[in-house]
């Protein structure tokens, strides 16, 4: 079967509007912090957010951050962008009772490759470490919406994937005849997320074919988070670093172990993931 | 090699490093695991009237204890890297992650 991508399009809802302002006041040239702070408080969800991540021990300022505007400076507004944009989609896909997938170890596992991919720009790549960092993090953005829009289809997706011990995305592609890929890279467009933000998402698994830095970034990115075990990517399985990813960001072993600590710093504090619900069936 | 242990407030130097994150009473994480605790954290903590703390500390595991985690280790790498083993960069990057968690990374 061919799952019928474009009724999935008709059928998601847009993000907020109140999130898309935020986003928008985020972008500008010059942040008006003013403005900024009565967006993010017309959200309740999100204001809790920012405040709780401002006061983590991450920032250094534990329980001493009281306004949303104080929460913004301290975190900078990659940051504050990277909680608006993830606060948004858990929003539009709620897991249903017994969904396939346990969403909180879905997040984990992208806030795991975030860390790697933000470690990676940061050292071996000309990609903006804030955008790796966000596009990390919603690299698998088409297994949330799966698991939330199509829980019965994806649930035999997940029986097959343990028939054969295959990936999750070889799976995907014999009962759906698409991936996570596909329907994460659609999901983002239709989101209007940058341009290179949707090809990451499209070619995580194949970089080869899009041969563009952000899009190696957070394959290699996806491979470290599974190496190093961190949340549940929906197989066990870890897959091969592209020859040629690897040779165009001309990253190193001992370069990409730098980022191991990261990633598990991050994994430790799980800030975004508080509160998200799981409800996998087992 | 390292572990994580539980040690007294009144123990501790200025530089231990959190071993897992250190939550109140209401559950709100104070410190992430990783945070080197300085003298103003330590303060901190002594004036929220916690006693002891998860700090990495120097293992005292036993050669054997140490042989059998490295087994463990290495039996689950070479489950998550069974469809890639053959490919020497896989190769090499399983045996960094165990080198890594061998010497208390994250664990």
């Amino acid at each position: 079967m061919k799952l019928d991508v474009a009724a999935l399009l008709d059928d998601l809802p847009p993000l907020a509007p109140g999130v898309l302002e935020v986003l928008a006041q985020l972008d500008a040239a010059e942040v008006d912090y003013a403005a900024l702070e009565a967006g993010i408080r017309r959200e309740p969800a999100l204001a809790l957010r920012v405040l709780r991540l401002a006061n983590s021990a991450f920032y250094g300022f534990s329980g001493q951050i009281g306004s949303v505007r104080e929460a913004c400076l301290v975190l900078g507004t990659q940051t504050v962008r990277q909680v608006v944009l993830a606060v948004a989609v858990m929003a539009q896909l709620k897991p249903a009772r017994g969904t396939p997938y346990d969403q909180r170890r879905l997040w984990q596992h992208g806030i795991g490759a975030a860390a790697a991919a933000k470690g990676i720009a940061e050292r071996h790549s000309g990609v903006d470490p804030a955008l790796a960092s966000t596009t990390g993090l919603l690299h698998d953005l088409g297994k949330l919406v799966l698991n939330t829009r199509f829980d019965d289809l994806y649930r035999e997706v997940r029986a097959r994937r343990i028939q054969d011990d295959c990936s999750l995305v070889e799976a995907e592609r014999a009962v759906l005849g698409t991936d996570h890929c596909e329907v994460g890279a659609l999901a983002a467009a239709h989101w209007r997320l940058p341009p290179a933000m949707v090809a990451a998402i499209r070619h995580h698994h194949d970089p080869d074919a899009a041969a563009e830095p952000l899009t190696d970034v957070v394959h290699v990115a996806d491979v470290v988070a599974r190496a190093l075990d961190v949340g549940d990517p929906g197989d066990d399985l870890v897959p091969a670093i592209a020859d040629g990813a690897w040779q165009r960001l001309g990253l190193t072993l001992d370069g990409l172990a730098e980022t191991f600590p990261d990633v598990d710093r991050l994994r430790a504090a799980d800030l975004l993931v508080d509160g998200v619900e799981g409800a996998a069936d087992e | 090699m390292r572990e994580v242990r539980q040690v007294p407030l009144a123990e501790l130097a200025p530089g231990a490093e959190l071993g897992a994150p250190l939550a109140d009473d209401q559950g709100r994480v104070l410190f992430a695991a990783g945070t080197t605790l300085g003298d103003q954290q330590l303060a901190q903590l002594a004036r929220r009237g916690i006693e002891s703390v998860p700090v990495w500390v120097a293992s005292t595991e036993s050669a054997e204890e140490a042989a059998r985690r490295r087994r463990e280790l290495e039996v689950q790498l070479a489950h998550r890297f069974r469809r890639v083993a053959d490919r020497p960069l896989m190769k090499a990057l399983a045996e960094w992650v165990l080198r890594y968690r061998e010497g208390g990374g994250g664990q």
